[in-house]
C-alpha cells in the first residue's frame, strides 16, 4: 500500500501568476517527504494537484507509474488530511473513520472493526462513539489521520496538519506521525513552512520558493550542504560573506573577500560550476562560528566585537560586528560557558570544511 | 430614584407593547370558554362546550386535517427546493448568481394576494381545477424563498473542506449532498421546515383563492365567521393558535437550543 510519486514538468498559472514553474520531482515509495517553503511558494498548490483537487496547466503526475493527471480525487490512490481536519461533525468517530470504507461498499460490522483498529493505531481506543466536537485539536487530528488511512491509500497527503497545535503537542504529533508512517509504510507527502518540523520528520525535504524546487534531499544535506542562497537562508540561520573567485584548481578554491583571501577544498562547492572571477558567497551556520585568538587551520575573518548576547539555554546567541567591514552583522551560537571578559583579541574563526561556497544569485540545480 | 423610575417606565412600556400584541389573542382564547351564545362580555364560564362543538363539526375537523396535510407536504417540498437551490448557488459558479438569488427571494416581497391571483389565472389557463393540491403549490411558492434564505445563510466555506474530504474518500455528488451536506445543515433545514409549516398553517388568501370543495382551516373559519360571531369560532381559533405556539416551542427547544450549544 505504497507507491512512488512522479511530478513531471508541472507548470501552473492562476491567471497571470505562475504558481508552479516547471517542477520535476520524484518521491520514492514509502518515503516521508516534506514540501517546505514560505507561504505562496506553491507547496500547497502542488499538494492539491497530487490529490486531484486542481488540474495543472501543463505537465503530468504519475503515481506508481500510472498517469493520474486527469483523474478525480476519488479515483486516485491518495487521501488528503486537511489543515482544518474536515471531520464530519454529525457523525461519530467510528462513522468518520469508516466513511471511506462505506463508500467502497464495506458492510457496517466489517468497517466498524477496521475503524476501531485504526482509532487504536492513532491512540484513541474506545472513543468510537464520541462526536468530533467533544475532542481537542490534537485528538481531531488523530481521527483525521485514521480516516485518511482507513482506505489504505498508496499516498497520504498532509496539508499543514500540525499548524493549529501548540508547540509541545506539535513535537509529540511529529514523532507519532513518523512512527505511524513507519508502521503503515504508506508514502507520506507533508506540507509545512516550519523547517524544524521538516527536519524532525522527513526522509526527504523538498525546499520550494517562487513556484520552483530549490533543493531536494535528505535533511542533513539540505541543512549542511544547501546548494543555493534561498535554501541556506530558509533552513535556519546562516551568515553570508561575499567574495570573488581568485583561482580554482582540481583540489582547492581561493576566494578573495574584504576579509582576506580564504582557501577551501573544492568539496565546499557542492558540485557547482564556478570559474575564476565569479562572485560567490561563503556561507556558514551560527554554530560553526568560533571566537579565538589563534586561527590554526580555520579561516580567519578578522577581529570582531560582540554587540549583543542572549542566552538560549543550549547556547548563547551572539551578534558580532566585523571590524573590517563595519556594517555586516554575523550571528553566532557560542557555548553555554561563554566568557566575554576580554574582547580585544577576539577573531571570527570558521573551519573551512564547515563552510559552503554558493554562486551568487544562482540556483545551481 | 431616577433609576427606579426608568425601570418602572421601561416595564410599563413593555407591558403596553405585549398587551397590544397579545390582548386580542387573550380575548379570543378567553371567550372560547364562554358559557353562552355570544363571545362578548360579560364572561360566563368557563365551559368547554364550544370545543365539543368544534370537534363534533365534521367540516371543521376535515378542514383541520386538510390544513395539516397541506402544511406538511408543502413545507417538505419548500425545504427540498430551498435546499437544492441554496446548494447550487453556494457550491457552483452559476451565471448571474446574484440575479438568480434575487429571483428566488423575490416572491418574499410580492403580496400573497398577487401570488394567489397569478396562480389562479395560470391554473385556469392550463385547465387545472382548484383543489388542496393547488393550495399546496401556492404555499410552496411563498415558502421556498423563506427556506432558501434560511438554509443559504448557513452555507459557509468551512463546510467546503468537509465536502472535499468526502469526495476524496470516494463519495459521489449525491452521496455528499445526502450524507454530509444535508446532515450538517439539518438545524437550518428544520428551522425552515417549521417556519414554513406555521406560515402554511394559518395562510388564508392563497388558500381561499385556490381551493374549492376541500378547504383548509383558515378558509373554513372565514366561512364560519360569515354566519356571525360565535364562541365556536373562538374555540377553533384558539386551537389554531395553540398549535402554532406548540410548533414554535418545539422549534425553540430542538433547533435553536441545539444551535446555541454548538
Amino acid at each position: 500500500m505504497t507507491a512512488e510519486v512522479t511530478i513531471d514538468r508541472i507548470t501552473h498559472r492562476f491567471g497571470g501568476f505562475v504558481a508552479l514553474n516547471d517542477v520535476n520531482l520524484t518521491i520514492g515509495a514509502g518515503e516521508f517527504a516534506v514540501l517546505l517553503g514560505p507561504s505562496g511558494c506553491g507547496k500547497t498548490t502542488l499538494l492539491s494537484m497530487i490529490g486531484g483537487f486542481l488540474n495543472p496547466s501543463e505537465g503530468r503526475i504519475l503515481i506508481g507509474g500510472n498517469d493520474v493527471t486527469h483523474l478525480p480525487p476519488s479515483a486516485r490512490p491518495t487521501t488528503t488530511m486537511f489543515q482544518d481536519y474536515a471531520l464530519f461533525p454529525h457523525m461519530s468517530l467510528l462513522d468518520n473513520v469508516g466513511f471511506g470504507l462505506r463508500m467502497r461498499g464495506m458492510s457496517r460490522p466489517q468497517r466498524n472493526a477496521r475503524a476501531e483498529g485504526l482509532l487504536e493505531l492513532v491512540g484513541l481506543p474506545d472513543a468510537g462513539s464520541r462526536k468530533p466536537h467533544e475532542l481537542s485539536g490534537g485528538q481531531r487530528q488523530r481521527v483525521a489521520l485514521a480516516r485518511a488511512l482507513a482506505v489504505e491509500p498508496d499516498v497520504l497527503l498532509l496539508d499543514e496538519p500540525l499548524g493549529a497545535l501548540d508547540l509541545k503537542l506539535r513535537r509529540q504529533m511529529q514523532d507519532e506521525l513518523k512512527a505511524i508512517q513507519r508502521r503503515v509504510g504508506t508514502t507520506f507527502i507533508h506540507v509545512t513552512h516550519d523547517q524544524e518540523e521538516a527536519m524532525a520528520i522527513a526522509d526527504v525535504i523538498i525546499v520550494m520558493n517562487g513556484g520552483e524546487v530549490q533543493h531536494a534531499g535528505v535533511p542533513e544535506e539540505i541543512y549542511l550542504r544547501p546548494n543555493n542562497h534561498f535554501t541556506a537562508a530558509f533552513m535556519g540561520e546562516a551568515n553570508f560573506i561575499r567574495g570573488d573567485v581568485l583561482q580554482v584548481s582540481s583540489k582547492s578554491v581561493d576566494i578573495q573577500t574584504a576579509l582576506g583571501v580564504h582557501r577551501f577544498a573544492v568539496s565546499v562547492l557542492n558540485g557547482a560550476a564556478i570559474g575564476t572571477g565569479q562572485t560567490v558567497e561563503i556561507c556558514f551556520r551560527p554554530e560553526h562560528v568560533r571566537l579565538g585568538a589563534n586561527a590554526g587551520k580555520s579561516c580567519d575573518f578578522g577581529q570582531v566585537v560582540v554587540t549583543d548576547v542572549a542566552f538560549f539555554g543550549t547556547h548563547h546567541r551572539c551578534l558580532l560586528q566585523l571590524e573590517a567591514t563595519g556594517d555586516q552583522k554575523i550571528t553566532a551560537h557560542l557555548p553555554q560557558t561563554l566568557d566575554l571578559k576580554d574582547q580585544s583579541k577576539l577573531r571570527l574563526l570558521v573551519k573551512p570544511s564547515d563552510a559552503i561556497v554558493l554562486p551568487l544569485n544562482g540556483s545551481s540545480k | 430614584m431616577r433609576g427606579t423610575w426608568a425601570n418602572w417606565l421601561g416595564a410599563g412600556y413593555a407591558a403596553v407593547i405585549y398587551g397590544f400584541i397579545f390582548l386580542p389573542v387573550a380575548v379570543l382564547v378567553l371567550f372560547s370558554f364562554q358559557d353562552g351564545r355570544f363571545p362578548i362580555p360579560p364572561f360566563n364560564g368557563p365551559s368547554l362546550k364550544w370545543y365539543q362543538a368544534v370537534l363534533a363539526d365534521s367540516s371543521l375537523t376535515d378542514a383541520l386535517v386538510n390544513s395539516l396535510l397541506v402544511a406538511l407536504i408543502s413545507s417538505a417540498a419548500a425545504c427540498l427546493l430551498g435546499f437544492l437551490s441554496a446548494y447550487g448557488l453556494a457550491r457552483y459558479k452559476l451565471p448571474a448568481a446574484g440575479f438568480q438569488r434575487a429571483l428566488i427571494i423575490a416572491p418574499f416581497t410580492v403580496s400573497y394576494l398577487i401570488i394567489g391571483l397569478g396562480l389562479l389565472i395560470m391554473f385556469n389557463t392550463f385547465g387545472v381545477s382548484r383543489s388542496l393540491f393547488t393550495v399546496g403549490v401556492g404555499h410552496v411558492v411563498i415558502n421556498t424563498p423563506l427556506c432558501f434564505a434560511i438554509i443559504y445563510s448557513q452555507f459557509g466555506d468551512h463546510q467546503v473542506n468537509i465536502e472535499r474530504a468526502a469526495r476524496d474518500l470516494g463519495a459521489s455528488d449525491l452521496q455528499i449532498m445526502t450524507l454530509v451536506t444535508a446532515p450538517m445543515l439539518l438545524p437550518a433545514i428544520t428551522a425552515g421546515f417549521f417556519l414554513s409549516f406555521t406560515f402554511s398553517w394559518d395562510e388564508f388568501i392563497i388558500a381561499f383563492l385556490l381551493s374549492r370543495f376541500d378547504v383548509t382551516l383558515p378558509v373554513e373559519i372565514w366561512s364560519l365567521l360569515r354566519s356571525g360571531l360565535n364562541p365556536k369560532t373562538n374555540a377553533v381559533g384558539s386551537i389554531v393558535f395553540l398549535f402554532s405556539v406548540f410548533i414554535l416551542v418545539v422549534l425553540e427547544l430542538t433547533v435553536f437550543r441545539k444551535h446555541k450549544a454548538q
